[in-house]
């Protein structure tokens, strides 16, 4: 019985958790503009076209535009957490708060084949 | 005379190896099939959760695939396969890595080749 009532409790608290982490990131919003000053380190691989990645593979760097804002958000968190693996990501993405994921997300999901180039850059 | 005879042997095998790798140089690499990866995307249900096309998933967590590179997607089903054990490479989406469990690595070139070969919103810009 007490072992049954543990078990409740600790699946309570988890999926407490759960819920508040993804409350905490539903909470911030994208905001593509403030993101103009915050892609530097993407468009030195993602802004040129063919680009190839050398390690630990040679493939060409994904292409992020029109992507979906939220997939782009998971990624950069995983890469941050070490859930995915690729140390350049993962370089890039310990340097990123929360509020710059969601902005770079949503700058990246917003361009279309007619979208100008990064007046900044 | 002897001196000869080895120099001869040893141009002989020097030869016959270099004929050796220009055969195998020459074989033609496995050339991705879109079609075969049009057969596998269908089989698999891709579309179930990337959307029709691939372009439009049923959720904004699942990535557009359309038109992206097809090395790219190569090495990202890849990375699938192996897990993230190793700290420099691996994925461990527990959808993916069911879905690509059973598939060969020609298997993933074709599907590769099929998906960027489909128009979709992806684009380059900086």
């Amino acid at each position: 019985m007490n072992k049954f009532v543990g078990k409740c409790a600790v699946i309570a608290a988890l999926s407490g958790l759960a819920g508040f982490a993804t409350q905490a990131s539903a909470d911030v919003v994208g905001n593509a503009k403030a993101a103009q000053g915050k892609v530097a380190m993407c468009i030195g691989c993602h802004g040129i076209p063919g680009y190839r990645t050398a390690y630990p593979e040679v493939y060409r760097v994904p292409m992020l535009g029109g992507q979906s804002a939220r997939y782009i958000e998971n990624a950069l968190h995983a890469y941050k957490k070490g859930d995915r693996h690729f140390e350049t990501m993962h370089g890039i993405a310990t340097t990123l708060t929360d509020q710059d994921i969601a902005d770079i997300a949503a700058y990246y999901a917003a361009q279309t084949p007619s979208s100008k180039n990064n007046p900044d850059k | 005379m002897k001196a000869l005879d080895t120099v001869l042997k040893t141009a002989c095998t020097a030869a016959s190896l270099i004929g050796a790798i220009g055969v195998l140089a020459m074989q033609p690499a496995h050339a991705a099939d879109a079609s075969n990866g049009k057969v596998l995307t269908e089989a698999h249900n891709c579309a179930a959760c990337h959307g029709p096309n691939l372009n439009k998933p049923v959720s904004a967590e699942y990535p557009k695939l359309a038109g992206q590179h097809a090395d790219y997607l190569y090495w990202a089903l890849r990375q699938y396969q192996m897990g993230n054990g190793n700290p420099n490479f691996g994925r461990n989406n527990p959808i993916m890595a069911a879905q690509v469990q059973s598939l060969s690595q020609s298997d993933l070139k074709d599907i590769s080749a099929y998906i960027e070969s489909l128009d979709g919103d992806l684009v380059v810009k900086k």
